[in-house]
């Protein structure tokens, strides 16, 4: 049970991972979103990952585009085509959203999954 | 009114003609018979009789109604679909005819739009084009002139066919559910494309004849030539005149599953809303090569090769390295059903440099190529995706999958 308790929470949303930090890294970029932020892009289809942005949501971005969230109220990631991937309602927290990676055998290269 | 049956065996003729004069609100009824029982059996058979006769009348109304939509409903399939006539040149003039029959015209008009429009002419079926989903539609501009031509011809069709009713119709829409969103109707100004209360206008004018006052023909008369392109919209920023073209060749065929159109030589093809290549389109699902699969790089497209292929068909090449079921605790493994599939069988051979990096020509085969084998919880399509041919267990999979993440140091809360 104390090893459940220590363990970070984390959300998976189709391609998009949220984990939970400790605390936010130095240096990032505060992001002025809003209604709500895209965090991940579909090429086909014009679908889009999105959190809500609303009073106690903040997002930060670092040099390298990772995402970045603080909420002090809970929030939503839902897809735009909400038949794609159901809602997920985020708890209050500091979070690092990033995408999920593949291997591809005929580049033998790890890639960023393209949805 | 309510039908009342008088059953009496004393006169009952003079008792339903007093009862009459008393209460001409409710209809008296006199049974012949005599016998409680043939009367109530007659009673009964008054009864069904008249439900027969309202159901057959409901039927022939119906059957009738059917004959009068159908041509027009034939029409708007057919003119949705049929191959395009215009030229650019036709379709630019289209848009100019506009300006100079109902703007020019107008003082007031021309104060808002000084100058003709510009037009961009598309080739292109574009999701919710010219909006992205969650952007407002613009207001204004051609499509409000266009609205007020339209309010007043519903108004002559209201006064001429008075059994004229908004959404009476049964609703038409050439594009099936799946394709609703293919063309914005939001903001379209004209083409053959609307929404299904829009198309109402057509069958009472073209179909049922009704007549209109000349200002209203006149519109009209430009209205319909603008069924021979998929839709106008006009950005009043630029003062452009966007117009969907029709495709030279269009169709949604395989029970609304597949979608095909043309513009010239320039093909696409797509499985409902996904873009697919043309031979994944065009191949039987029986002569699908599993290996194709690694020629796929979207991951939506190769969930539609794995849908097409049958995951079955594809798995059955690989092995179960790992599986869910070995971890019993983590329900969200079990939920998704992570598995690992080697799947070196359909891995074709990759080249092999030597230690400066050079291609010698060698192919080297894969001895052991996992795949992250997982069922997406919304829509129950399988997924495969590659990763890296270090990961022996799951934890090494999810870790690879996100960046480095050590996956026994989180609670995976949910996953959708």
């Amino acid at each position: 049970m104390k090893q459940q308790q220590d363990k970070k929470r984390m959300y998976l949303h189709g391609e998009c991972m949220i984990a939970e930090i400790d605390a936010l890294p130095e240096g990032l970029k505060h992001r002025d979103d809003k209604d709500s932020i895209m965090i991940a892009e579909s090429e086909t289809v014009g679908n889009e990952h999105r959190i809500k942005v609303k009073e106690g949501v903040e997002f930060f971005e670092d040099a390298h585009g990772i995402l970045y969230m603080r909420n002090t109220v809970p929030t939503e990631v839902y897809c735009l085509h909400e038949a794609r991937h159901d809602t997920i309602e985020l708890p209050e927290g500091i979070w690092q959203i990033d995408k999920a990676k593949e291997y591809d055998y005929l580049s033998s290269n790890i890639i960023q999954v393209r949805d | 009114m309510a039908d009342i049956y008088i059953i009496n065996s004393e006169n009952p003729k003079d008792i339903a003609l007093e009862l009459q004069q008393l209460d001409s609100k409710n209809n008296y009824v006199v049974l012949n018979s005599k016998s409680p029982k043939a009367i109530l059996m007659e009673l009964e058979e008054l009864k069904t009789n008249r439900r027969i006769h309202a159901e057959l009348k409901r039927k022939t109304d119906e059957a009738e109604k059917e004959k009068r939509i159908k041509p027009w409903r034939d029409f708007l399939y057919q003119k949705a679909f049929e191959p395009n006539k215009l030229s650019n040149k036709e379709i630019e003039n289209l848009c100019l005819e506009f300006y100079e029959k109902f703007i020019l015209t107008n003082n007031r008009r021309l104060k808002n739009y000084p100058k003709a429009p510009n037009i961009n002419i598309i080739e292109e079926l574009k999701w919710w084009f010219p909006n992205k989903l969650w952007e407002p539609a613009p207001r204004g501009g051609y499509r409000c002139l266009v609205g007020r031509y339209l309010n007043k011809i519903d108004k002559e069709i209201r006064t001429e066919i008075p059994y004229y009713r908004p959404y009476g119709l049964p609703y038409q829409d050439p594009l099936p559910r799946r394709y609703g969103a293919l063309i914005n109707r939001n903001n379209n100004f004209g083409g053959i494309i609307q929404y299904g209360k829009e198309y109402e206008r057509l069958y009472y004018i073209n179909f049922e004849g009704c007549r209109l006052s000349e200002e209203s023909r006149i519109f009209w008369d430009w209205y319909q030539k603008t069924f021979d392109v998929i839709a106008m919209y006009y950005g009043k920023d630029t003062n452009t005149c966007h117009v969907i073209k029709k495709p030279d060749e269009w169709k949604i065929e395989d029970n609304y599953t597949k979608m095909y159109y043309r513009y010239g030589e320039k093909e696409r093809f797509f499985f409902e809303r996904i873009e697919v290549p043309k031979w994944l389109y065009v191949t039987p699902a029986e002569e699908l090569n599993p290996q194709d699969y690694l020629l796929l790089q979207n991951a939506d497209v190769k969930a539609e090769f794995v849908r097409k292929i049958g995951v079955d068909r594809l798995v059955v090449f690989g092995t179960v390295v790992d599986t869910y079921e070995n971890y019993p605790d983590n329900e969200m493994w079990a939920k998704s059903e992570y598995k690992i599939i080697d799947m070196h069988e359909i891995i074709p051979s990759r080249r092999k440099r030597d230690l400066d990096g050079i291609d010698r020509g060698i192919a080297e085969r894969f001895s052991y190529a996992p795949f992250l084998y997982m069922k997406n919880q919304t829509t129950g399509v399988y997924h495969l995706e590659g990763i890296h041919p270090r990961c022996k267990t799951l934890y090494d999979a999810i870790k690879m999958r996100y960046n480095g993440l050590n996956i026994k140091d989180y609670d995976i809360k949910d996953i959708k």
